[in-house]
């Protein structure tokens, strides 16, 4: 597929309804509005994190034709670093100024195999951040 | 009296006292005004009673002030500081036409004054007394030689005059005379010789200029400018290679101007449309992310080349995601074979993305991701909306909407094709589905705001723009401070739409406000800029100033308020004491006594009503008057309130009429309905020979226009029934009138224009009233041209069609509810998603009106 340009932004109250929308027409369960609000509140998507997450593991678990999945972190970011290795992701290496407009600028590669290593393909490893 | 020299110690008093003005210490100058005033020898001592006025104006009390400076005046009738004193007064009241009056006054007594001079000399150019304006400048210049706001100001006035010579004559000695380091860059050096430059171009004077810019190029802070002047120039002289030259670098740095394409053809002067396509081939080479050169081609190109260069063109917008491809593209819309290309390629794009990723079935290569589609669907929704093809519109925006339901822009359109299908309460119900997902977004809110003041909603569009106001006063309010005139515009539309004239009055009056605010600010820039030398700012400036009422928000604001003082004048409201007499000869003591005791409480209800109303405001003027006094704004002139109630029942809606209609006049001439709504004004007042310039100048403009045509009969109808004319007045009229005319007899002038008009329902509209209004007796046939709804008539839309239902109804065809009612379900039928058509609730028959996707239902929109 061509490069569709991903961007990302923050759930704030004034968009909150996007988010609203978005899971009502892809997920099967409609959340309350209680929900909504601990997310705003909380100012992290945890068990929305965790079902991302595990979508797209799914995903590229049926596909079989992944290697691994890799994305990066800032180094200062230890909830998130934490997050990921709960699902079996790992430091592989550290980038110095990756970031151009952060402190710190550095970031850690987690990585994750898919496959049972037995001779590794680099190619098809899809992104994500 | 005589006048009273002031020994030395209340001298030093006065003078202290002049000081304390300077500097806005005016409690103390009032001080200094008693010690001296106390003293009977000096009680009546003119300057000093007139600079105690001068101060209590400066702590807003206005008419101490008045009382005081005349009596000043008149004890010391020859003083130029009385005069002055005066004048400055008059000025702080925006009388500037008197306040110039005291200024020559102290003038005479003092003549070479600088401070009288110069303030003289602000308001002359305030009020554009350009002679008057050089007058002051050659005497300020001559007084004070060495300063340079002299020179510059005595440059402009006859720069103003068009007296470009002398202009550059004394701009050109005052360079010289400013000492500019070589090396360094000094704006304001910079921008005087651009103002120098301006002035030569204006004077035709291009070799002058051109040689002037290259001379002093090193020296100018805005390199930009440098170039588009050379550019300018040398095309002017026909320089052709060396102009192809500068705009090609003009490109170079921006590749998006317009203006350096069309210069850059002008000097290559390329005779072949393949070679202008190679230009355009070459330049996208050179600046590949440049859209222009791919978007400028589609203009010139036709037929099968249109059709591949405009394949490219989506494809790459698609793909990218461009938001605003149609808005780019609607301009090529009045070419209906580009648009039949435009629809062809579109479409195909559309089915072959919902079955496999590719702009058309046999391709193969990369996959489009799956936001293509979604912009393809997107566009072909504003295509089908801008043919008038409403239903398709709505089912592609609808897919759209389906796949991508947080995209804001998609409820956006979806709101506009309801607008224009007329389900006004529809369309604002999307827009508030568009702003509900980003409150962060005031354009989105803005936008909502508007859909609503559309549908009549004015409390929810209140509560909308809420959202972005300030904290503590009403919207209404706030907006108004902000100068909001869209809003306020749109509010007029809406009263005036709900019959509610006094609120609509109100509205009209203060945009008037405005514009008299900003034309009266321009007042400190006439000192500020000579300080700044930010000459072509400033002279921009006071042309904007100039012709500031052509601005469509007065346009817009002038026409309602004549429009519902034209209403008002016909039908004017009455209090209700006087409504409802009473017929006591057919009722019996009992039932009459019923019916006055209930309006006796009825009128003791309104009279309760307004009383509580009038509380209501004096309480809220209380509350901003302590706001005002806390936050010590000491605005001179404060406006009147206005008053709905009071607006709606004003004495003579004509002459308030008129005083809309004057800037209109002088400005908007141009617009054929200027000089109708002053017919319409002229006709009421009976006044013949205004009304037969008015439609002589609209006749210049457009001879077929509808309003026009009635304005026509009504004009030479009301010519024949007045008999008593002056002679020479009589001469006149038919004279004129015979160029239009042609001594046609009336019913066959609106014969001829029906005749030849037949495909128009506008003017079919125009002709069968006035059908009606000749004759009444062809009631039907009139009723029955104006409701003709066959093929042949080429503008069956929603707004001509509301127009003519309204028309059924307002008693311009007499009363005829039945026909009405026939039409209204013909239009149904027709329209099946506009509200007005709908049938009532209450009405057995079809409520549930079915998407029908034939031909028939779609109508060929009229507007472009």
């Amino acid at each position: 597929m061509k490069g569709s340009r991903i961007e990302l932004g923050d759930v704030t109250p004034h968009n909150i309804k996007q988010l609203k929308r978005l899971n009502q027409v892809i997920f099967p369960v409609s959340y309350n509005d209680k929900f909504y609000k601990d997310v705003l509140e909380v100012g992290e998507l945890a068990k929305l994190g965790t079902k991302m997450l595990n979508h797209v593991l799914n995903i590229c678990e049926k596909d079989g034709t992944f290697d691994n999945i890799y994305l990066h972190v800032q180094i200062s970011n230890e909830s998130a670093i934490d997050f990921y290795r709960k699902f079996g992701f790992e430091i592989i290496e550290t980038k110095k100024n990756y970031y151009k407009r952060i402190e710190p600028a550095d970031a850690h590669v987690l990585q994750k195999n898919l496959k049972v290593p037995s001779g590794q393909n680099a190619d098809a490893q899809k992104t994500d951040n | 009296m005589p006048n009273v020299q002031l020994p030395p110690k209340e001298s030093n008093l006065f003078k202290r006292i002049l000081k304390c003005y300077e500097q806005k210490q005016y409690k103390n100058g009032l001080k200094f005004c008693k010690m001296i005033l106390s003293n009977p020898k000096f009680a009546e001592h003119g300057e000093t009673l007139a600079m105690k006025g001068l101060t209590l104006n400066c702590l807003g009390k206005k008419e101490e002030a008045y009382e005081f400076v005349r009596k000043g005046l008149r004890n010391d009738v020859k003083s130029h500081v009385c005069w002055h004193v005066y004048g400055l007064l008059q000025r702080s009241d925006k009388k500037y036409d008197e306040a110039i009056k005291c200024y020559r006054n102290a003038l005479k007594l003092d003549k070479d004054n600088l401070q009288i001079l110069r303030d003289l000399s602000l308001l002359q150019i305030q009020m554009r007394d350009l002679e008057g304006y050089r007058e002051t400048r050659y005497q300020l210049l001559q007084l004070r030689p060495t300063q340079r706001a002299s020179w510059i100001g005595y440059a402009i006035a006859y720069h103003l005059l068009k007296d470009y010579d002398m202009a550059l004559k004394l701009l050109e000695e005052f360079r010289q005379t400013q000492q500019v380091p070589p090396n360094k860059i000094d704006y304001e050096y910079s921008e005087l010789i651009l103002y120098q430059n301006q002035v030569m171009r204006e004077a035709d004077q291009f070799q002058e200029s051109l040689e002037h810019i290259e001379t002093y190029e090193k020296q100018i802070c805005d390199k930009l400018l440098v170039e588009e002047i050379k550019g300018e120039m040398l095309l002017k002289l026909g320089r052709l290679k060396e102009a192809s030259e500068v705009f090609k670098n003009l490109i170079d740095r921006n590749a998006e101007n317009w203006y350096y394409y069309e210069g850059l053809e002008k000097a290559l002067q390329l005779s072949t449309l393949e070679e202008r396509l190679q230009l355009y081939e070459d330049i996208s080479k050179q600046h590949p992310r440049a859209i222009s050169p791919r978007r400028l081609p589609l203009n010139l190109v036709p037929g099968d080349k249109f059709r591949e260069l405009m394949d490219k063109f989506l494809r790459v917008h698609f793909s990218k995601g461009c938001p605003p491809l149609f808005t780019t593209l609607k301009s090529l819309y009045y070419n209906t074979e580009k648009i039949s290309i435009i629809q062809e390629l579109v479409t195909n794009y559309e089915a072959s993305l919902k079955t496999c990723d590719f702009f058309s079935p046999y391709e193969n290569g990369e996959k489009e991701p799956p936001t293509t589609l979604l912009w393809v669907q997107y566009f072909l929704a504003q295509h089908f909306d801008k043919l008038g093809q409403y239903s398709l519109a709505l089912d592609y925006i609808n897919a759209a909407i389906a796949s991508t339901p947080t995209l804001i822009e998609l409820f956006y359109m979806k709101a506009k094709i309801y607008k224009h299908i007329g389900n006004l309460r529809e369309a604002a119900k999307w827009m508030d589905e568009a702003q509900s997902l980003d409150t962060a977004d005031r354009f989105i809110n803005s936008k909502c705001a508007k859909y609503m003041l559309r549908a009549n909603m004015i409390k929810e569009a209140e509560e909308m723009c809420s959202k972005f106001t300030r904290e503590g006063t009403s919207a209404m309010e706030n907006l108004n401070e902000m100068q909001c005139m869209w809003f306020q515009t749109e509010c007029i539309s809406a009263y005036q739409r709900l019959g509610r004239y006094g609120d609509a009055l109100k509205k009209c009056h203060e945009v008037e406000r405005h514009f008299f605010e900003i034309t009266d600010d321009q007042f400190d820039f006439h000192t500020y800029c000579m300080r700044k030398m930010t000459l072509r700012a400033y002279v921009d400036l006071l042309r904007l100033e100039d012709v500031l009422r052509r601005h469509a928000f007065y346009f817009k604001a002038a026409r309602s308020a004549i429009e519902i003082y034209l209403k008002l004048y016909d039908n004017p409201l009455t209090n209700e004491s006087k409504q409802q007499e009473i017929n006591s000869e057919n009722l019996s003591a009992k039932e009459l006594k019923k019916i006055l005791s209930k309006q006796r409480r009825a009128q003791k209800k309104a009279k309760l009503e307004e009383e509580r109303k009038h509380a209501e405001r004096e309480r809220q003027q209380k509350n901003q008057k302590k706001k005002r006094d806390e936050e010590e704004e000491e605005t001179s002139g404060l406006k009147e309130e206005l008053i709905p109630e009071k607006l709606e029942k004003i004495e003579n809606p004509l002459e308030e009429a008129i005083k809309f209609l004057i800037p209109l006049k002088n400005l908007v001439a141009d617009n054929i309905d200027t000089h109708l709504l002053a017919f319409e004004i002229y006709f009421r007042k009976g006044k013949f020979l205004l009304m037969l310039q008015s439609v002589k100048r609209a006749f210049a403009i457009n001879s077929n226009n509808p309003w026009l045509h009635e304005c026509l009969i009504k004009f030479s109808k009301s010519v024949s029934n007045h008999s008593n004319l002056p002679d020479i007045v009589s001469k006149v009229l038919s004279q004129e009138m015979q160029k239009i005319f042609f001594n046609k007899d009336l019913e066959s002038f609106n014969e001829d224009f029906l005749k030849h008009n037949a495909s128009s329902l506008q003017h079919l509209l125009s002709g069968a009233k006035m059908m009606y209004f000749l004759d009444k007796s062809r009631q039907e046939k009139a009723i029955a041209i104006a409701t003709r709804l066959d093929e042949t008539i080429k503008d069956k839309n929603v707004k001509t069609l509301i127009k003519v239902s309204e028309a059924l109804l307002d008693g311009s065809f007499g009363s005829c509810n039945s026909q009405y009612e026939e039409y209204r379900m013909a239009c149904h039928n027709l329209l099946p998603f506009t509200a007005v058509f709908l049938p009532a609730v209450n009405e057995v028959g079809s409520h549930t009106a079915t998407l029908n996707h034939t031909a028939n239902y779609d109508v060929l929109a009229n507007e472009i």
